[in-house]
């Protein structure tokens, strides 16, 4: 009884790792080499704060650093920089869950949206602080939109396929009980 | 308080938080100012874990390949009728092709022209497309332990790829021409006009500094010139295309669309004429081998 919360957090630490693997595999594939037109959404971004905002317990900033961490070693990004916006944007979420917790989807929709807008804004302000090359604007534009229109489909895809929820009131009592 | 959730913001974490944070912008800020030992680290990460994916990589691959193949089937008749009438074309082209390399060979002769025999090339396969939204480049499996040099050119059957920039044991890296920070010296052929070949991660790379943009016109052959010394001169490129902005763009000849073997041009560094008034370095005239080969490595 008391160990459950503590195992049901290591199952979704591992579902969580197991999904970022996916996604980054994906994106690895040798399929459409060459340029895109259209730079898709960041999934694993979208994957983070939903689950930030659903179980926070069950994702150790530790784990996102990590992943993120790889992804920039094997996508040539300049490593370090995103992981460490993802990370005060994730714990950004997460410090404010307890309060949008009751709040309807669209207004979390909307917060997220300010938030993913200031993390990129963030990163192509140090980018540019520091002299790298920046990516034109209109493609970054095009993936923040893009990676704002993906959010909700991946809160779905996360509820249906991982069963991702919100913790109700009486398990964030038991829990704190529990912690 | 009653639906306040369980206290995640306890000082210690945000601390430990702090820490972290700092710890990455302090690796960022080290690959800013030691770039290449940074990079160094990056493709042995990726030299030790990418291999160790081939397994799974491979049969995704070839799968949804073989799915895009029998997508074609379905037009497989009007190809056929293409193809025929394609095959004769070629015919008669190849008829001139023919004639063509009997003249060429004759003026060689004639000339005595010693073309590069230095050109020899290592193939590698495609293993990873490792550019994000942002950046263009692919994993080949072929490293220093197949003699890959930094520096080096990558072609496809058609023409110039990109450029080698990160060799691990078994892995290297690709910068495609139109990744951002590509940069290549070209030749646009019948003007001789010289231009630098930028990519701005959009299908067509743009040519910056063209001295006389009138002797540029669509449909110019471009090949690499050579300049600086890192690639092999007269490597086909592409023809030039006006783009929608009205900049003078490049159409690759190699076929973006399906990198899977690419052909790395074991070049060596061209031999440089330098102070050509200055008296011969004894040692160095006596020795014929010593200059532009490289026994140490």
């Amino acid at each position: 009884m008391i160990e459950r919360p503590g195992r049901q957090a290591v199952i979704g630490g591992l579902l969580f790792v197991l999904c970022m693997a996916v996604l980054l595999f994906l994106r690895l594939l040798p399929l459409s080499t060459g340029p895109t037109g259209w730079p898709g959404p960041d999934i694993a971004l979208c994957l983070v704060l939903a689950w930030v905002l659903r179980r926070p317990d069950q994702l150790p900033a530790l784990l996102i650093v990590a992943a993120f961490l790889l992804e920039d070693v094997l996508l040539y990004r300049p490593p370090g920089l995103w992981p460490a916006i993802v990370l005060l944007g994730s714990e950004a979420a997460r410090l404010r869950e307890a309060r949008w917790r009751d709040q309807p989807f669209m207004v979390e929709w909307l917060r997220i949206a300010i938030l993913v807008g200031a993390m990129m804004l963030g990163y192509r302000i140090v980018q540019m602080l520091f002299l790298l090359p920046v990516p034109a604007l209109g493609q970054v534009i095009l993936q923040y939109l893009a990676t704002v229109i993906a959010y909700p489909l991946v809160v779905l895809g996360a509820r249906w396929l991982l069963g991702l929820r919100r913790i109700g009131p009486v398990e964030a009592e038991r829990m704190r009980h529990a912690a | 308080m009653a639906n306040r959730g369980p206290d995640f913001a306890t000082p210690i974490r945000r601390v430990l938080i702090t820490l972290l944070a700092i710890l990455l912008v302090a690796l960022f800020l080290f690959w800013r100012i030691d770039s290449p030992r940074a990079e160094r680290m990056r493709t042995g990460i990726i030299d030790r874990l990418v291999p160790g994916f081939e397994w799974a990589l491979v049969p995704v691959t070839r799968l949804s390949q073989m799915v895009s193949g029998f997508q074609s089937y379905a037009r497989i008749y009007e190809q056929n009728q293409e193809l025929r009438r394609e095959l004769q074309k070629m015919q008669a082209w190849k008829e001139a092709a023919v004639q063509l390399e009997q003249e060429n060979s004759k003026l060689l002769a004639q000339n005595n022209v010693r073309i590069d025999p230095a050109l020899t090339s290592v193939t590698g396969v495609v293993m990873v497309d490792s550019g994000s939204a942002f950046r263009q480049s692919v994993l080949l499996n072929v490293g220093t332990q197949d003699g890959i040099v930094e520096g080096w050119a990558t072609m496809d059957g058609l023409g110039l790829v990109g450029r080698i920039a990160g060799v691990g044991q078994r892995t290297s890296r690709v910068v495609l021409l139109t990744d951002p920070s590509s940069r290549i010296p070209v030749t646009v052929q019948p003007s001789g006009e010289r231009a630098l070949l930028t990519g701005d991660n959009t299908a067509l790379p743009f040519l910056d500094f063209i001295e006389a943009p009138d002797n540029v016109r669509p449909g110019d052959r471009v090949v690499t010139s050579g300049d600086g010394g890192v690639f092999p001169p007269g490597l086909v490129v592409g023809q030039v295309a006006q783009g929608s902005d009205g900049r003078m763009r490049l159409r690759m000849a190699a076929d973006y669309g399906r990198l899977e073997f690419l052909r790395v041009l074991r070049s060596h560094p061209a031999e440089l004429v330098v102070d050509s008034g200055a008296p011969v370095d004894a040692a160095q005239a006596s020795d014929p081998l010593s200059p532009g080969t490289r026994a140490d490595d």
